[in-house]
């Protein structure tokens, strides 16, 4: 069954614009002052942008792809909090949550030989990013020290996560509940929905590395 | 669904999302911004408690050394003038001498000096001023200043000026002293006006004003504390800590205008820090 237009629209803007995030990527996160934690950002972009390459090559496998994707991508972003955060506290805890969800993700990968990303794991990464970027607005507020919020990459970073994480959740188990009820339209609009706070997340992400970089 | 339908759909829900957002990034931003003010107000507030701490050290720290010196005219100098008087009290000249008339003279010089210098030391002492009060204590001053004859002074007091505060009388008397030494030392007027006004019920006003030769105030008084005139520099830093507004008008040859304004308000910051 092919996928709804509304489906298929939004995957390929989210394609579309995950390329050009990675061009731009390579264009300001190397300049010089850059904020450091900017500089692993296009590593990312590359991880997002390789799975709808190999999906492309090997259509059997997007499960598996999907799946490393995901963990791929729980690793960046637990790095990139660690970064950001101040309390060494927290960000032993936030390693180790994601540890923990690593080695469930190995098991099911290897032991129980499961190539498919299930609602569990997704909800499981979603709360641990979602904690973690809560946790650094509660760092931005209590601190004394005072930024200037439209400059700060971290700040819109972790909003773009935020608000792609905590979409996340409703919109997967929306869209499953209507698959299960065989009403793919809904599904799929729903679905859709997802792909769509990605590329919202996108902008904000565009913000993060395109902040002016102050001056010595 | 067609793709232009699809597109238009995902245009709707791409700005659904986006308004979502902008109420967020809005709000934080908002309550930030309210963190922000807060924490400068705070630091304001911190900088201006250490500013009136540090003043009212230095202060005391003056109080201390011109009661010290109060003392120790009145014990250690005026003592010795007083035995100096004494010893020359019992040389008796016979009549005739051609010293008899400078040797009494010496004797008047003597009993004028001690007097003057019993009036300096109690004009540098606070007792004065603690035993009868800020009018009263300007009122010596004034008597003090006719003495010398060289000036036509006018006194005038509006309102019962009984001010029942007395680390603020010490503080505004020390401001009037001051402003008269300015007088004496620079002014070369002939004519002092005094006024003592508690004619509005939560402020006291005291004007000090001369004839003299004047000065350019605006350009001095505008002048960082460290760069002020040292005897303008204690007029305004005792000021402050009171928070009393003090206004200086002079110009070359037109004479000058001291003008403080004292609130009656008790919660100065000099009774807030000794509670």
């Amino acid at each position: 069954m092919t996928p709804t237009p509304i489906l298929l629209f939004s995957q390929w803007l989210l394609e579309t614009l995950s390329w050009l995030l990675l061009v731009a990527s390579l264009i300001f996160c190397f300049r010089r002052r850059a904020a450091s934690y900017m500089r692993s950002f296009p590593w990312y972009c590359i991880g997002n942008c390789l799975p709808a390459l190999v999906t492309r090559m090997w259509a059997a496998h997007t499960g598996l792809v999907i799946y490393v994707f995901t963990i791929f991508e729980l690793c960046y972003f637990t790095y990139f909090f660690s970064r950001i955060l101040l309390s060494k506290r927290t960000k032993a805890v936030l390693w180790s949550l994601t540890s923990a969800v690593l080695l469930y993700a190995i098991f099911r990968l290897f032991a129980r030989q499961v190539f498919n990303i299930n609602l569990v794991f997704v909800v499981l990464e979603s709360f641990i990013l979602i904690a973690a970027s809560l946790y650094y607005f509660r760092q931005l507020f209590i601190t004394p020290i005072v930024v200037n919020l439209f400059e700060q990459p971290s700040y819109w970073m972790t909003t773009g996560v935020l608000f792609y994480f905590v979409l996340l959740i409703p919109t997967l188990c929306f869209a499953n509940y209507f698959y299960d009820l065989h009403n793919r339209f809904m599904g799929d609009t729903i679905y859709s929905v997802n792909s769509y706070a990605q590329v919202v997340s996108y902008g904000l992400y565009f913000k993060a590395m395109t902040c002016s970089i102050p001056k010595p | 669904m067609q793709y232009p339908k699809a597109i238009a759909a995902g245009f709707l829900i791409i700005v659904f999302l986006l308004a979502l957002l902008l109420v967020f990034i809005a709000s934080t931003v908002y309550l930030y911004q309210k963190k922000h003010r807060s924490f400068l107000l705070k630091l304001e507030e911190t900088r201006i408690k250490y500013e009136r701490e540090l003043l009212k050290s230095q202060l005391e720290v003056q109080e201390d050394t011109l009661q010290h010196l109060s003392r120790e005219l009145h014990d250690s100098v005026a003592g010795q003038f007083t035995l100096a008087k004494l010893y020359l009290s019992t040389i008796t000249l016979p009549s005739g001498h051609p010293s008899v008339d400078k040797f009494a003279l010496v004797i008047d010089l003597l009993t004028k000096g001690l007097e003057d210098l019993r009036d300096v030391s109690k004009s540098l002492s606070l007792d004065l001023i603690r035993s009868i009060g800020l009018r009263k204590a300007i009122e010596a001053q004034v008597i003090h200043l006719r003495k010398a004859g060289e000036y036509y002074i006018s006194y005038d007091v509006r309102g019962a000026c009984d001010y029942d505060d007395e680390q603020k009388e010490i503080i505004v008397f020390r401001i009037f002293q001051e402003a008269v030494n300015n007088i004496i030392r620079h002014a070369q007027a002939t004519t002092i006006r005094i006024v003592l006004d508690s004619t509005t019920k939560d402020r006291l006003r005291l004007i000090i004003a001369d004839n003299g030769k004047g000065f350019a105030a605006k350009q001095l008084v505008q002048r960082a504390d460290n760069s002020r005139p040292g005897g303008l520099r204690n007029m305004h830093v005792r000021a402050r800590l009171i928070d009393a507004h003090i206004t200086i008008i002079s110009l070359p040859d037109k004479g000058t205008t001291v003008d403080l304004s004292v609130p009656l308000a008790t919660d100065s910051f000099l009774t807030q820090s000794n509670t």
